[in-house]
């Protein structure tokens, strides 16, 4: 009996991908037909262990050509075309039930899902044809950016599930791909003057490479001859041309561009969202605020669409909150970000400025009240984020509070939540925990060298300056600088004595581990102002003075930088200050 | 010459009514006043100025009463008045000359209203409907002057009006010895009701109603019921700015300042130009701690011009009020500076008003600069009469800068007899110059039947205490404990015995707020006299949970007075109980920084800004420490590295900053 379903694929050195890719879709295919273009890797053999048609075909330039003789060699009645560095995710659905119910459908859209990687969600979503009848009329046209052609749109099915998931390529390898693509391209461009999918992809390139000046006409180009049977490639290329314009700095055209498009298509979100950013980053918040809202009241996209996830609801309600922040419209800030948050937990800039938000409007301790009754204090990765904030903001005791709400609070398994919240007791004034910790890390055998200096504080701070010697010596041998800080810094702390002039070596790392113990002794919260609270307040303060000392001590340079450390701390309060009040803080001060 | 007939109607105007009628002698042709029912002179005095005098039973109508007047009138001209109101200076001229004109149905005339009292008097201009031709179908309904534009306008659809902004009518109605009694407000307020009842679609008797409402307190019900009148208004009305800028303050005084806010910015949309609106969004927002948004506001109220009559403006929104407010905001900024250039421009505007005038003193610091204090003050005031004198001497001692109010009430009372209260003032300075033979003399120039007295007795009292004479201090002490003093008061006199005992045991006195308010102005004079040990033997005899409670107040004072190790020592006693007080983690980072313990400050002022994000100077006293710190850190290091010429060049620049 013939096959239902053939997956097709063609590779070249795809050993890091090949295998995930076959393993996300060997369940829903019935035939796997595999045509390597001239792999040097483990590639053919890693295909081999999933199917026996696996076939070589000489390179030449042409995709299509490799993609057809791939076709050919399969016998299924419904193919479905991959690239290794993709995954087939069938958690919604599978293809069985797309080929059961095809009815006269000759193929199916299937969603490609790019993520941007910087948080779950963050992704685009373009539909692409990947899905279709094998006869001998569908066949790849194009030597790069290759399509299956179907004449008649009524023939073809959008399909929501399943998704293919593209892998985001590393630094290196993109570059590879896309200098290959572009010699590709331009030659395809060159041969085919009036192809406006080339055009546009050429744009796409170049604007990639960092030259929107080169990918300026191509994208003209583009918008102005794909027509809305093509609302495929239109939109990414009207897309495309907004930022391309905007990083020329011509702002005002991009402008023009969204005004035209958004009034064509009203319910894309991505273009108002385009737009409001557009109006944002020239100071118009409260033109930017009505375009972020048109993008919020879009309602869910055409399939047909390509579209930036999140334009619609999350990005374009935390920009909403950012807009009415600098309108100075707290409330309404706080309802956007929250809102925000609610729809996309894991997209955390909103949680920051919310942070931010909080803290010059109630303050940080009740910001951590505010935060646990909103729901915030809950989930492991804004535990983590809130915990470097308020570490930050200069409350290692709340920065402690958050991580210590995590599932397993200082649990070896999650080493780099345990670097922290070593890090945020020892500066909590909570010495002896640190140090537990910091031992473990050591078993761990991950004791980076911030917190090895933090380990020789803590022993400092416990008046155990026995065991802080040994520690700073250790530390010494391998970088001097640090390790002459420290052994200073223990010897004023003990008996106000000190170990002589510094080697000439490690200069800028005495300076740097001094300016360190500064910053995080100063954020030692007291909340007592007597008793065994007070006493400890004292010797971080002893400390922060003792580094002074040294830093004034030891050079013309360290008292410069220990000046620009100041100077630091002021504007830093100044900013804060000018966030809260504007330009009245300006003119009054 | 077209004639003119004043209408009137009252009841019991005895005390206005001559004012009101000389006013219009020789200006009107005649005189109609209908008399509701006065038991007094009223009508004798009308019929002096030869009125046509007309009783008529009040029937809680007050339209019935005044179309009786016009039934009268036999001018070609009505011109309306109260018997509070009176025309100003050369509006019966202006009368004569606008009544001549060809065309004009009517007029709104400029009414100004005299506010406050005897001592600080206000005025708010207003625009009403006062002047219309007398003709049989023009006749007033419903219970608001105003009402009859209407009447008017439905009988002749052609009629204009014009606006006549020189013809003055003063009105002293809300002067505070004059201000209608409640059940006369109360009397307007259900009149209106049960017009609004039966015609309730009627805007203008809804604004005036809301305006009852307000005057009555009865904010919130003024809020929605003027919110309702403004629902779909014509944005040509010609109350609308003044029914707008009711709705602000009906807000605001409800206790809603959100929708005061959108109240505001709402009607600056329709009127871009009206300064009232901009000052007291200025207020609200100043209120609301939105510092940046009260700046904007009351500068625009400062550079509005000139205010169109219908606005009604208050008086001082773009001049000494939105001066007086930059100032207060400029403090809160702690920039004293910029402070005192609006307080002096605020008192330029006005030189009466009085609270810039305290603020400039109090920013001067005359208790411990009084020679630089006096030179301004000389430089900013007309001292020309004995009273400029003694009211800048009661500032001064407000200030608790003795020296100098001692120099003013003494020039002041120098030319006039002085109340026995400005005595007493003059001598409790005198006290606080060691002048004590001088003081007690005026202290026993107090009569015992004198409310006064308890306080010279004190102050008797104290001018022992000062000196140490025990014996002195323990037998006026039981003479003035005789007289029955509050529990309070006499807890505080009987510590002031106490203290001077040679080994007095703690008594643990305890007090309320009364006896502490008198303990810490006893304090606030023993430390003025620099007897940090006296006052320390008074605040021993504290009880320990009563000293905790007020160490705060007790801290800011010894600061104050530079006693900074005792003024740490409380203000620590305060913060271990009350750990979440930004206002003592604030002083005592200051009391810090005077000591030279930065780190420590730093440590302080970083938990009151915590604590309290919404201060300005939570920030700036954080940001100064920085600067300090680092100019201090320059110091020494271009002491240590006299060659590294980069040092010494930041040194100059942080200097340079400052």
């Amino acid at each position: 009996m013939m096959p239902t379903i053939g997956l097709i694929m063609i590779v070249r050195d795809e050993e890091d991908n090949l295998a995930a890719c076959l393993d996300s879709a060997r369940k829903t295919v019935d035939e796997i037909v595999i045509v390597d273009t001239g792999s040097t890797d483990r590639t053919m053999e890693i295909a081999r262990r999933y199917t026996d048609r696996v076939y070589s075909y000489p390179w030449h330039d042409d995709f299509s050509a490799a993609r057809n003789y791939a076709i050919e060699r399969s016998s299924s009645r419904w193919l479905l075309s991959l690239d290794a560095d993709e995954e087939l995710d069938l958690s919604r659905g599978d293809l069985r039930m797309l080929v059961d119910n095809a009815g006269e459908y000759e193929a199916f859209f299937l969603p490609l899902y790019n993520p941007a990687g910087s948080y779950p969600g963050d992704f685009t979503l373009f539909p692409v044809l990947r899905f279709f009848r094998n006869s001998p009329a569908y066949r790849f046209q194009g030597r790069i950016h290759e399509q299956v052609v179907i004449r008649r749109p009524e023939a073809v099915g959008i399909a929501e599930y399943p998704g293919i998931w593209h892998k985001p390529a590393t630094g290196k390898k993109r570059n590879r791909k896309r200098s290959r693509n572009l010699a590709l391209l331009r030659r395809a461009v060159a041969g085919e003057p009036d192809n406006y999918f080339l055009q546009y992809y050429l744009g796409v390139e170049w604007l990639g490479l960092g030259r929107p000046q080169l990918a300026l006409p191509y994208l003209k180009n583009a918008r102005a001859n794909l027509t809305d049977g093509n609302i495929l490639f239109r939109l990414p290329a009207i897309r495309s041309l907004v930022l391309c314009l905007k990083a020329l700095g011509m702002t005002d055209e991009a402008i023009c561009v969204c005004l035209e498009e958004s009034a064509k298509y009203p319910s894309c979100s991505d273009l108002f969202f385009d737009g409001g950013l557009l109006f944002e980053e020239t100071g118009e918040y409260e033109i930017a605020v009505r375009w972020f809202r048109e993008a919020v009241n879009c309602g869910p996209q055409h399939p047909l669409f390509s579209h930036t996830n999140g334009t619609g609801s999350f990005l374009a309600l935390y920009h909403l909150g950012h807009c009415h922040e600098k309108l100075g419209r707290c409330r309404e800030a706080r309802e956007y970000y929250e809102k925000a948050l609610s729809a996309n937990p894991d997209y955390f800039l909103p949680l920051c400025s919310l942070f931010l938000l909080d803290l010059v409007v109630v303050g940080a301790d009740q910001a951590w009240d505010r935060f646990r009754a909103a729901g915030y204090l809950e989930r492991p990765r804004h535990l983590e984020v809130l915990a470097d904030l308020f570490f930050e903001a200069g409350c290692p005791d709340l920065a402690c509070a958050c991580l210590e709400r995590l599932p397993s609070p200082g649990d070896s398994g999650n080493l780099l939540a345990l670097k922290q919240m070593a890090k945020y007791q020892l500066y909590a004034g909570r010495v002896e925990t640190a140090l537990e910790n910091i031992g473990r890390l050591r078993d761990a055998g991950c004791l980076e060298r911030d917190l090895e200096v933090d380990e020789v504080i803590a022993l400092i701070l416990k008046e155990d300056y026995g065991a802080a010697k040994g520690r700073a010596f250790s530390i010494w041998r391998r970088s001097p600088g640090a390790g002459w800080a420290l052994l200073n810094l223990l010897s004023l702390m003990r008996d106000g004595s000190r170990c002589g002039r510094p080697e000439a070596t490690g200069h800028g790392e005495m300076i740097e581990t001094l300016l360190a113990v500064i910053e995080n002794c100063l954020r030692f919260r007291q909340t007592r102002t007597c008793g065994e609270g007070c006493l400890m307040a004292r010797r971080y303060h002893h400390l922060v003075s003792m580094a002074m000392q040294l830093l004034v001590d030891l050079s013309p340079d360290g008292c410069l930088s220990l000046s620009e450390y100041l100077r630091g701390k002021a504007d830093a309060v100044c900013r804060l200050a000018t966030a809260k009040y504007g330009k009245a803080w300006e003119l009054m001060t | 010459m077209n004639r003119v007939s004043l209408c009137m109607i009252v009841k019991n105007e005895e005390k206005n009514l001559r004012r009101c009628l000389q006013s219009v002698q020789g200006y009107v042709d005649e005189i109609i006043v209908v008399d509701t029912g006065s038991t007094d002179s009223t009508c004798r005095i009308a019929r002096e100025f030869g009125a046509v005098v007309r009783d008529f039973p009040w029937n809680d109508d007050f339209s019935r009463a005044r179309n009786a007047s016009l039934e009268l009138a036999t001018g070609d001209w009505i011109l309306f008045l109260d018997a509070d109101e009176e025309l100003a200076g050369n509006s019966g001229e202006v009368l004569r000359r606008i009544t001549a004109e060809e065309g004009v149905e009517g007029y709104f005339v400029r009414v100004i209203n005299y506010l406050g009292d005897e001592e600080w008097v206000e005025t708010c201009p207003d625009l009403i409907f006062r002047l219309f031709r007398n003709r049989k179908d023009y006749r007033f309904r419903g219970a608001i002057h105003e009402q009859i534009v209407d009447v008017i306008l439905e009988k002749n659809k052609q009629a204009s009006y014009r606006i006549a902004d020189d013809l003055v009518i003063l009105h002293y109605g809300y002067m505070n010895g004059q201000i209608e009694e409640k059940n006369k407000k109360c009397r307007n307020l259900s009149i209106l009701e049960r017009e609004l009842s039966s015609d309730p679609q009627n805007r203008l008797l809804r604004y005036h109603y809301g305006v009852e409402l307000y005057r009555v307190e009865r904010y919130a019900e003024a809020a929605a019921e003027l919110a309702r009148a403004a629902d779909g208004i014509d944005p040509g009305t010609i109350y609308l700015p003044k029914l707008l800028r009711y709705l602000v303050l009906a807000y605001h005084s409800a206790g809603m300042p959100r929708q005061a806010m959108e109240t505001v910015r709402l009607c600056l949309g329709l009127f871009p130009d009206y300064a009232d609106i901009y000052y007291y969004g200025g207020l609200i927002s100043y209120e609301e701690g939105a510092y940046a948004q009260a700046w904007d506001f009351l500068q625009n109220a400062l550079s509005m011009p000139e205010q169109p009559a219908y606005y009604a403006s208050f008086s001082g929104v773009r001049g000494f009020r939105a001066c007086y407010l930059l100032g207060q905001i400029a403090e809160i900024f702690c920039n004293e500076e910029e402070a005192l250039r609006y307080y002096i421009q605020g008192l330029r505007d006005n030189p009466k008003f009085i609270p810039a005038l305290e603020s400039i003193t109090r920013i001067l610091k005359p208790q411990e600069d009084p020679d630089y204090a006096r030179d301004c003050l000389e430089k900013l005031c007309e001292f020309g009469d004995p009273q400029a004198h003694l009211l800048m001497g009661q500032i001064l001692f407000r200030q608790s800068a003795f020296k100098l109010a001692l120099e003013y009430l003494e020039q002041g009372m120098s030319r006039q007899e002085a109340s026995a209260e400005l005595k007493l003032w003059k001598a409790i300075c005198l006290v606080q110059q060691c002048r004590y033979l001088e003081a007690l003399h005026i202290f026993d120039g107090i009569e015992r039947e004198h409310p006064l007295y308890p306080l010279a007795k004190l102050n008797k009292i104290l001018c022992f205490w000062f000196q140490g004479n025990r014996r002195k201090v323990q037998e006026y002490v039981e003479d003035l404990l005789q007289l029955g003093l509050s529990r309070d008061t006499g807890a505080v006199v009987g510590m002031l015995r106490d203290s001077l005992k040679k080994r007095h045991k703690p008594s643990g006195v305890v007090l309320g707020e009364e006896g502490m308010a008198l303990l810490l102005d006893i304090l606030m004079r023993t430390l003025d006299l620099k007897e940090k040990e006296r006052a320390l033997s008074l605040i021993r005899c504290l009880d320990k949970e009563c000293l905790n409670k007020n160490a705060l107040a007790i801290g800011e004072l010894f600061y104050r007075y530079g006693y900074l190790e005792v003024a740490e020592q409380y203000l620590g006693m305060y913060l271990e109980k009350n750990p979440e007080c930004a206002a003592a983690c604030y002083t005592l980072a200051e009391v810090k920084r005077c000591m030279g313990l930065d780190i420590e400050a730093e440590s302080l002022y970083r938990r009151a800004l915590a604590l309290n994000p919404s201060l300005p100077r939570h920030y700036i006293g954080l940001m100064r420490l920085y600067k300090n710190m680092r100019s201090k850190i320059l110091r020494q290091a271009v002491e240590v590295y006299p060659d590294a010429p980069v040092l010494r060049r930041l040194l100059e620049e942080v200097a340079a900053e400052t």
